[in-house]
């Protein structure tokens, strides 16, 4: 039996050195990376926020907007996502909708909001094409000055659309993303852990990346896109995780990517262990393909757009990422080796710094943010106990799955997103 | 000249008057004579093509509706029992409608109410009243045994209520709701400005860079070229695939799915939603046994049993009423009418017609078998025998919530019980 008060026992009598011995993999790799940097968007977020000047939302007003939908088999979640579209603060002047060979109706029921006049174009594959293709017809036929991505399965608050195209004052940015949410927070535990997950990474971690220029997802579910600079890039390229590689493209072309903080969507996340597994999985190993296959000449000094920004946030990834990711079970082998079961006494008290250093970021996404309710914070505050277990344990275990699969076998190019035949065409003969 | 048209004998002798005049070498077979001042006309037989305003001058002059009316070359006009079919057949005609004619009791042979002239003509030209389509009329449609006698479907539609004739489907026509006119233009048209100026293009998937877009972007000298990525497509299924189309307006530039379909009157030129064009039924006609006594006799038969087509409301309120006067048991008629009637007719003349047809399904379902429903211009007359207003009023108020759970829409259901003055006045009006 391992005596409870071991750890903290333990805690209290290290000296600088040994503590340094035990947990330099936090101490290095970890608290620079996330504390430092929450604390940096923590003071940033008592700034007061900079407001459109007349001329500026003169600008902002003289816009046109194009909605561009896609969506595969999702007839349950269009007329909740019309209904948040309806209520938005700022005038939509285009909103298209491209059912991708769906086979539970969704067409029937573009076509019937069409002719309610809640759609303006409704369009569909007869065969399923994938997310990229349908997404690229509608962008090729939206007329807006931005084209606005979004996910049929999510919802907006009434002036998500109005704070996420702000940044556009600004001629340089080519796109931007907003905050995501998790609307069904209180259906499971899983659901409770990513809505603490996308609370902490959306309050804290986007907005140190918007802070510093680093961007690197303008969401599929929840992006906006200067047309010019859509067009610039060549729009979608095949999926999945098509969103970060235009993104990445479009940074290459030296358009700024932005974080609209203040402009918030909401989304059912996976709902089960296996449905997360695999979403994260599939994530996962677009990151590694996108980052280290097609974007590995990043690190070339030499090539013709080299910018020193786009490869520091590429070494960021790798060290924060993949070697974190590559070390950790390294790590553990290392504690036990060295210290037998003592390990078990280290590792339960990284844990309880984990579980402080958890609270403390919780606590502070929640003040940066403003959005959720106390309903929602006290359902899901409980689980901040194990979501160390759960960030740092398990999604790490998924995170290191998916990267031997893509790695060692291309997993990715044969994944389920794209049909088949688009996807060994897309990854296999080029 | 007329060719073997001698072979049968008349009796007695027929007057004709040929029209615009008999010419010298025409021959016409015996027992036929050429009317005389004065004389009655048994036939008109016409000896050329004759301008529309001619044939209703003498026509008028004629001043019978039933006179048959042979025509020696081609004439499809309304009204003409035979022509183009040879001389021969046009004479026989003409006798054996003159024939028919005479078997007609006076107050028929002479009536100058239309149901009875109606029913004469049926009678006489012993062929139904078959409708033919006919492309020159804006109803499309008309009723050549009927000659000129006016609103022909609504005086078939009456005696085949009376049970006078039986009727069976013929067409069902789509017509304009402003105009009435069945000249309508079908066509697919744009959703956003309605111009038929529209063009449907395929779409053209691009596997390995996921570019999807409009067949026209891809098009290059004479093969296809990814406009993104600037690969040639070779192999449809291979390289690329064509996964759907678009719909494209020259005129205002939308672009959809898949066309609408509109209905433009080519009379008034209006333009309607295919939701907002009534259909129209029509029906051929058959003389029934009791319609052919009627004729034959001169009045409606009294002793003939009740055929299916007669009105059974009007049989069971007569009925009804004489239970109460003789045995004091209560009766009630309520009227039903819809007070949202106009507003959702307005809106989808369709819909409404499909509403209505479900109203009535749902009385003759949720009422007695004893109990009787007439549909009249403004909803519908209940004829409930043995019932006093307590109990016809709470049967009604069940009826209104089946016909509130069936329907789409609220018709506006409202119920009055009336007095046999008010039911008086409501027969009047539909009269």
């Amino acid at each position: 039996m391992i005596d409870l008060d071991a750890p903290l026992v333990m805690l209290g009598q290290f000296d600088w050195a040994t503590w340094f011995s035990m947990f330099w993999f936090m101490v290095l790799l970890e608290v620079p990376r996330y504390t430092l940097s929450a604390i940096a968007v923590f003071a940033a977020s008592f700034a007061k926020a900079a407001v459109p000047t007349p001329a500026e939302q003169r600008h902002l007003d003289g816009l046109k907007l194009s909605i561009v939908i896609a969506g595969h088999n999702e007839a349950d979640a269009i007329e909740r996502c019309l209904r948040s579209l309806g209520e938005q603060t700022r005038r939509i002047d285009e909103i298209i909708f491209i059912d991708d060979g769906s086979t539970d109706g969704m067409r029937e029921i573009i076509h019937k909001y069409r002719l309610l006049g809640q759609i303006d174009i409704a369009l569909s594959n007869q065969v399923r094409s994938g997310k990229s293709a349908s997404c690229n017809l509608g962008f090729s036929l939206a007329k807006g000055d931005i084209i606005i991505n979004l996910d049929a399965d999510c919802s907006y608050d009434c002036d998500a659309i109005e704070r996420l195209i702000e940044p556009f004052i600004d001629p340089r940015v080519g796109a931007t993303t907003g905050s995501i949410g998790v609307r069904n927070y209180d259906h499971s535990a899983v659901t409770a852990y990513q809505a603490i997950e996308y609370i902490v990474s959306i309050g804290m971690g986007k907005r140190a990346l918007d802070m510093l220029d680093m961007v690197v997802c303008a969401s599929g579910a929840f992006g906006a896109f200067r047309r010019e600079a859509i067009h610039q890039v060549g729009l979608l390229a095949p999926g999945p995780g098509e969103d970060f590689d235009l993104t990445l493209r479009l940074r290459r072309c030296g358009w700024k990517i932005r974080f609209a903080a203040n402009s918030w969507c909401f989304t059912d996340t996976p709902a089960t262990l296996a449905a997360l597994i695999r979403q994260r999985r599939r994530w996962d190993r677009d990151t590694l393909r996108t980052r280290l296959r097609k974007f590995r000449d990043t690190f070339h000094a030499r090539r013709r757009r080299f910018a020193l920004l786009e490869t520091f946030e590429q070494c960021e990834w790798l060290v924060m990422n993949g070697l974190v990711t590559l070390v950790f079970p390294i790590y553990v082998a290392w504690l036990f080796l060295c210290f037998g079961l003592g390990a078990l006494n280290i590792l339960i008290a990284v844990a309880l710094v984990y579980l402080v250093l958890d609270a403390i970021g919780f606590l502070m996404a929640l003040t940066i943010c403003r959005r959720y309710s106390a309903a929602m914070v006290w359902t899901i505050a409980p689980y901040i106990l194990t979501f160390g277990l759960y960030n740092g344990v398990f999604m790490r275990c998924v995170r290191l799955h998916a990267y031997w699969e893509e790695w060692i076998y291309r997993a990715s190019a044969r994944d389920s997103y794209s049909p088949s035949r688009v996807s060994h065409q897309a990854h296999w003969k080029r | 000249m007329l060719m073997g048209v001698d072979g049968f004998a008349l009796t007695p002798t027929a007057n004709f008057l040929a029209y615009p005049r008999l010419h010298d070498e025409c021959r016409f077979p015996p027992g036929w004579q050429l009317v005389a001042r004065g004389e009655m006309i048994d036939a008109l037989v016409l000896t050329a093509a004759v301008p529309d305003h001619a044939l209703r001058t003498i026509l008028a002059h004629i001043g019978d509706p039933l006179v048959p009316i042979v025509s020696l070359v081609p004439d499809e006009r309304q009204g003409i029992d035979a022509a183009g079919q040879g001389e021969q057949f046009a004479w026989e005609r003409a006798y054996a409608i003159q024939a028919k004619l005479r078997e007609l009791p006076v107050s028929i042979r002479h009536s100058a109410e239309p149901e009875d002239i109606l029913l004469a003509r049926v009678y006489s030209r012993d062929q139904g009243l078959v409708p033919i389509h006919d492309p020159g009329l804006r109803d499309l449609v008309r009723y050549p045994v009927a000659g000129a006698l006016d609103n022909v479907s609504e005086l078939a539609a009456g005696l085949d209520n009376k049970g006078y004739l039986r009727r069976r489907f013929f067409d069902r026509l789509f017509c304009c709701p402003q105009c009435r006119s069945a000249h309508l233009s079908v066509r697919e048209e744009c959703h956003s400005c309605r111009s038929a100026n529209i063009s449907e293009e395929v779409v053209v998937h691009h596997f390995q860079c996921a570019h999807e877009a409009p067949e026209s972007q891809f098009r290059s000298h004479g093969g296809f070229t990814c406009p993104k990525c600037a690969r040639p497509l070779r192999h449809i299924g291979l390289d690329y695939d064509k996964p759907g189309s678009i719909t494209r307006c020259f005129e205002c530039g939308a672009i959809n799915d898949k066309p609408a379909v509109g209905f433009k009157c080519i009379d008034c030129g209006a333009h309607h939603a295919p939701d907002q064009v009534p259909a129209r039924t029509w029906y051929a006609y058959s003389l029934t046994a009791v319609g052919q006594r009627r004729v034959l006799r001169g009045a409606a038969d009294e002793s003939l049993p009740a055929q299916p087509g007669l009105d059974r409301f009007q049989l069971l309120l007569d009925h009804t009423r004489k239970e109460q006067r003789e045995f004091g048991s209560p009766y009630q008629v309520a009227n039903v009418t819809f007070t949202n009637r106009e507003l959702i007719a307005e809106q989808d003349l369709r819909l409404w017609e499909q509403s209505l047809q479900l109203v009535g399904d749902t009385l003759h379902s949720a009422l007695r078998e004893v109990d009787a429903v007439r549909e009249h211009a403004e909803g519908f007359l209940i004829l409930m025998p043995h019932t006093g207003p307590h109990d016809a009023a709470r049967a009604l108020q069940l009826v209104a919530g089946r016909i509130r759970s069936v329907l789409k829409v609220d018709p506006g259901f409202r119920f009055t019980l009336v007095d046999d003055v008010v039911l008086e006045g409501l027969r009047s009006r539909q009269g």
